[in-house]
């Protein structure tokens, strides 16, 4: 017996017919495909990853009848076994989360007890909040389907930035089921909860979707507007059930527990039946004689991709920057339009910065299988809902383990064998994943880390909380050890008052205005295509804006060419038009970090460690227009855009030079050494100061300091504790550096310790991807040995000792006047400036 | 008695009359109010001292704890006003205004006894306590203000609960501004509370009144503008309602009243302004 993990849609026949087609025999296509010539040798390993039949439970009580009914519509008569584990543990009252695969029929575990109650007492209320608008707006969709027929009396609406206002006050009395972010939660439901009390107080459910997307300091926000959220219920003598799904992570339990502030019950034996699995790693040739040049990634992939939508096969491709998804579509359709020109419509770009009816729309080609190959960013590894995709490209490395395998889980729906296909791109860090399959395959998924406690977050969100309802001395004290102190410090500022036990606001204006869950910018830009009437065409936020809409660019939407007249940065428009040139173009950007103020200084061991503010600039300085297809460099333009600064704070460590003359001995280079180190810190770092790798910045530059020093940096203006804590466990953080390096059983470096976690995400250079480089494991062994002051470390012997050979030794510099010939070589290569 | 009172009666109505016809006055002379027991105290020097000194009152006790209530009567803040308001409506009412009535027909059908007036001070403009409710209302002894007052954030309880209980039992309740601002605040506040919602009386929002009956011909319709315009006088020393929620906020820090005492006289201003307008309005219709 066949269930599918979500009710069918009817079909017409155009559909029907893309639904056959799409049945994939992935042993006759991979055949196929091995068989061509230019394929030949490509495949570098195939990972099988086996099927798994149905399992299936009773519910110790049946669902009621009507809710009954409406899943026999929707095809499902049974319920998987993890299903029926996570509707007992909610019946229960137990707080729960569900980790299973993609399509496993996650949101069953949740929407069975909320329907079930909600047919007991259409007043009850549920709160189900996901991390973008998009998905809510998707979800609603899905939710509508239980109203069909009638018996479920649901009464369902998102309330977003988007809702008007009418529609707000109809959903605020009307909704039993209110679809959010907790964006909007923290800035527009919970500050007026006194309109939203008969809300609370039945409030019986909440729905936490995508946890896993809620780490770091967004995690550690969100950890405090749920803590708000639970007084709130509490003050309207509610206790809601929390429910909550995520994708793969190394720590689900315990990061649900740490984000809502309860004990979780962890649901995780998918009972859901799974088709085989190939995943295999598929490297493009080398096509030079020195095997260095490989074919272009993206045009590997945009063959696959075709070939596969010839084969009646549903695709998806992921990539790692939107203008790659552009430029992919527009090979993709070029080779189809020679081969099978009805087939080129159907593949479609898919990014941010559509606009939402358009990305509805690619969304329901793509579920009515009328579109055969969505080409998308990480847009759509979120659970949007868009039906059973049979392949998924994945081309780049996107930088997690736990990202590849949510992309990965995009292919293959219900039994059916689905195919995964990883095409590296020739950067270092990629060809160590195809080179190394065993790597990959054996690591587990990263960790979510969040720390709801820190006193930087906390003290937007103790305002916010005080401002909702009095806090209680009792209530302040279980916020964190800094927690009193710093209501103290808002009592003594005039914000809050202590009367009789608790604190009471009585600052002015609207606290959570001034707190902001994300780390973006929200200076969004809007692009306008004036060859068809000012029409909008796309949005993008400001540091995208300055790299990818300069004045002169080309801006692809929808594989189309558009040429950008201006960038106006104070109305924050571009004015592009459309104009068929067979070229796009690349920004340059240049990252300088330079020290503003030195707070604190240290001697540590035999470097200087120091603490300050610094401001980190990104300058896009030039461009380069690169032909479609032959990418070749057909020229070069300047830009004139000002510089976006990020003033924070740093630590810096400046080693002394006899440690980078101990590289230099052994014929490697220091500054590889450092940038091995400032990598492995970004690992090591958020373990000790409990933040997410992607809100620390590592680099290495040598402008403020002479000597090249090591930098590490809070990636949030004003900083957010992260660099200070780091700057007080140097030794500590040094040595878990040195020990990560050494125990990791790879020789030359690899993406676990020396190399980059994370693929600079950069939009520069669509071909390559991000700078992925790995830099000399032995140079940062050395360097460590001699920070840390423990005996010399010996490097194995250069593979390449000719070229070591070749460099002499001579004498060396003296520590002075090597300082003095940086400085002045700092300052020549300070950032340029566009004329 | 019944006669002199009543000659009394039609001196001052003639009067109120040919106010009533001119409405807006050229020029708005400077006048403190007449009696010295509501002239607020000149600013700055406002004396410090406990509530129980600078506002006296007495605690008053409610389901929902404790607060603390002042009594004035009308009367003896301002002499006549109580009087001529109040005989004025009587004469004037008759069988209960129809549920479409006008607002002006609202108050000529309904005698003092039916009618609260109302006006409240926030600590701030959305989701902040409220920490005075004053309420003016007839009773045997002529017009009373009764003033619920919260001696610190915990009290408002009892504010909200003992001023619902006096709302549910007026079939007409008076404010200025008060659809958009005192009765919303309030019931957030009872619904934050979780307390019970009170009825809704007829209200007759005096500020929309107001911008019907003098169409224009004065600058705004700020109440302490119609005060110059229409009833022709001007606060001296009054404190800016801008200034109230930080001095509420500071009394409770420190429990010095000094602020205090000018809040609740603000309070009482405003609602004997109310008093003064219908009169007005009333005896123009």
């Amino acid at each position: 017996m066949k269930i599918p993990a979500r009710p069918p849609r009817r079909m017409g026949p155009q559909q029907r017919l893309a639904a056959e087609r799409n049945d994939l025999d992935v042993a006759r296509f991979l055949k196929k495909v091995a068989a061509d010539e230019i394929y030949r040798d490509q495949i570098v390993h195939r990972h099988k990853i086996p099927g798994r039949e149905a399992r299936f439970r009773a519910l110790e009580r049946p669902v009621p009848e009507a809710l009954a009914a409406v899943l026999a519509r929707g095809g499902i008569e049974q319920l998987y076994t993890h299903q029926v584990e996570a509707v007992e543990h909610l019946r229960a009252g137990r707080d729960t989360v569900i980790v299973t695969s993609t399509a496993s029929g996650k949101t069953l575990c949740y929407n069975v007890p909320v329907l079930e109650r909600l047919l007991e007492d259409p007043a009850a209320r549920a709160l189900y909040l996901y991390p973008t608008k998009a998905l809510a707006q998707d979800q609603l969709r899905v939710l509508m389907r239980y109203r069909e027929g009638g018996g479920v009396p649901l009464q369902a609406g998102t309330y977003d930035g988007d809702t008007p206002g009418p529609l707000r006050r109809t959903l605020r009395d009307e909704a039993n089921i209110l679809l959010t972010n907790p964006d909007m939660l923290h800035s527009g439901i919970l500050p007026n909860h006194a309109k939203w009390a008969a809300f609370f107080s039945r409030l019986a459910f909440v729905v936490i979707d995508e946890i896993h997307s809620y780490r770091g300091v967004f995690g550690s926000h969100v950890a405090n507007v749920l803590r708000r959220l639970e007084r709130v219920c509490r003050h309207y003598g509610a206790r809601p059930v929390f429910a909550a799904s995520s994708a793969t992570i190394a720590n689900p339990g315990a990061h649900a527990s740490r984000l809502v502030g309860r004990e979780m019950a962890v649901v995780e034996r998918d009972g859901s039946p799974r088709g085989r699995k190939q995943f295999l790693m598929w490297n493009p040739p080398t096509i030079d004689m020195t095997g260095m040049e490989r074919r272009s990634a993206n045009v590997e992939a945009a063959e696959l991709v075709s070939r596969l939508v010839e084969g009646g096969v549903q695709t998806i491709a992921f990539v790692r920057a939107r203008v790659v998804s552009e430029v992919i579509t527009r090979y993709v359709r070029e080779m189809l339009a020679g081969r099978r020109a009805a087939l080129a419509d159907a593949v479609h770009p898919y990014r941010g910065g559509y606009l939402p009816e358009e990305r509805r729309e690619i969304e329901r080609r793509l579920f009515d299988g009328d579109l055969r190959a969505v080409i998308s960013t990480n847009a759509l590894e979120l659970g949007i809902d868009v039906g059973a995709l049979h392949a998924s490209i994945i081309v780049g490395y996107p930088g997690s383990i736990a990202s590849t395998w949510q992309q990965a889980g995009r292919a293959g729906r219900g039994s059916e064998d689905a195919l995964i296909v990883f095409i590296p791109y020739n950067t270092p860090l990629d060809q160590y994943l195809v080179r190394h399959p065993d790597y990959f395959f054996g690591r587990s998924p990263e960790n979510a880390i969040i720390d709801p406690d820190n006193p930087h977050v906390l003290l937007g969100h103790l305002r916010c909380a005080a401002f909702e309802l009095p806090l209680g001395a009792g209530e302040v004290e279980a916020l964190g050890e800094y927690a009193p102190a710093i209501a103290r410090l808002l009592e003594e500022e005039r914000e809050l008052n202590f009367v009789k036990g608790s604190w009471y606001w009585r600052g002015r204006g609207y606290p959570s205005a001034q707190v902001n869950l994300r780390n973006i910018s929200s200076n969004i830009y809007t692009i306008i295509d004036e060859s068809e009437g000012n029409r909008v065409i796309g949005t993008i936020d400001e540091a995208s804006a300055f790299q990818q809409v300069h004045p002169q660019a080309i801006y692809l939407h929808e594989a189309e060419t558009y040429f950008v007249r201006d960038l106006d940065v104070e109305k924050k428009i571009a004015f592009v038009e459309r104009t068929g040139v067979d070229y796009y173009t690349q920004s340059i950007t240049e990252t300088q970090v330079k020290v503003d103020r030195e707070e604190k200084e240290r001697r540590w061991r035999t470097s200087a460690a120091a603490f300050g503010d610094v401001s980190v600039t990104d300058v896009t300085f030039m461009f380069r227009k690169i032909k479609f297809g032959s990418r070749d460099s057909i020229g070069y333009g300047t830009c004139d855009l000002p510089p976006q600064v990020l003033e924070t704070a740093g630590t810096w460590i400046v080693p002394p030079p006899e440690a980078l003359a101990a590289v230099r001995r052994w014929g490697r280079v220091p500054a590889e050494g450092l940038l091995g180190l400032s990598n492995v810190l970004r690992e090591v770092v958020p373990l000790f100061v409990m933040s997410d790798p992607l809100d620390i910045g590592t680099t290495v530059n040598s402008r403020s300091t002479g000597g090249p020093a090591v930098y590490l940096y809070d990636k949030y203006p004003g900083g957010l504790g992260f660099a200070l804590k780091a700057y007080d466990l140097v030794e500590e953080i040094m040595r878990a550096a040195l020990e990560l390096i050494a125990s990791c059983a790879c020789r030359h470096g690899c993406p676990s310790c020396v190399g980059s976690p994370i693929p600079p995400f950069s939009q520069l250079d669509p071909e390559e991807g991000g700078r992925g480089m790995i830099p000399d494991k032995e140079a940062a062994l050395v360097v460590l040995h001699h920070l840390l002051e423990i005996e010399p470390y010996e490097p194995a012997p250069l593979e390449d000792a000719a070229a070591a050979a070749e460099r002499p030794e001579g004498k060396p510099l003296p520590p002075e006047l090597e300082e003095k010939l940086r400085q002045s070589l700092a300052r020549r290569t300070a950032p340029r400036r566009s004329v | 008695m019944g006669a002199r009172r009543s000659s009394d009666l039609k001196g001052e109505l003639e009067a109120l009359k040919a106010r009533a016809r001119g409405l807006v006055r050229r020029e708005a002379p400077e006048v403190s109010p007449r009696d010295p027991a509501i002239r607020p105290a000149r600013a700055p020097a406002r004396p410090s001292g406990p509530l129980e000194i600078l506002a006296p009152g007495a605690p008053f006790e409610t389901g929902a704890g404790s607060c603390y209530r002042l009594r004035s009567h009308v009367e003896a803040l301002r002499a006549g006003a109580a009087r001529v308001y109040g005989e004025y409506l009587d004469t004037l009412a008759g069988p209960p205004p129809a549920p479409e009535a006008s607002p002006l027909e609202v108050l000529q059908r309904s005698g003092t006894e039916r009618i609260l007036y109302l006006d409240i001070e926030t600590a701030g403009l959305s989701n902040a306590p409220l920490f005075l409710v004053g309420l003016m209302y007839g009773a045997a002894d002529g017009l009373v203000i009764d003033q619920f007052f919260a001696r610190d954030y915990t009290e408002e309880r009892a504010v909200l609960a003992a001023s619902a209980e006096v709302i549910g039992r007026y079939p007409v309740l008076v404010t200025f501004n008060g659809a958009r601002f005192d009765v919303p605040f309030i019931a957030g506040r009872l619904a934050a509370a979780g307390l019970p919602a009170g009825t809704a009386p007829v209200h007759v929002d005096l500020l929309p009144l107001s911008r019907r009956v003098l169409a224009g011909r004065t600058p705004d319709h700020r109440l302490q503008t119609l005060e110059r315009f229409v009833l022709g006088r001007r606060r001296i020393g009054d404190i800016a309602g801008s200034e109230i929620p930080g001095a509420y906020h500071e009394f409770v820090r420190s429990g010095d009243a000094c602020d205090m005492a000018a809040v609740i006289d603000h309070n009482r201003l405003d609602l004997l302004s109310m008093l003064e307008l219908v009169t007005v309005y009333l005896a123009r219709a």
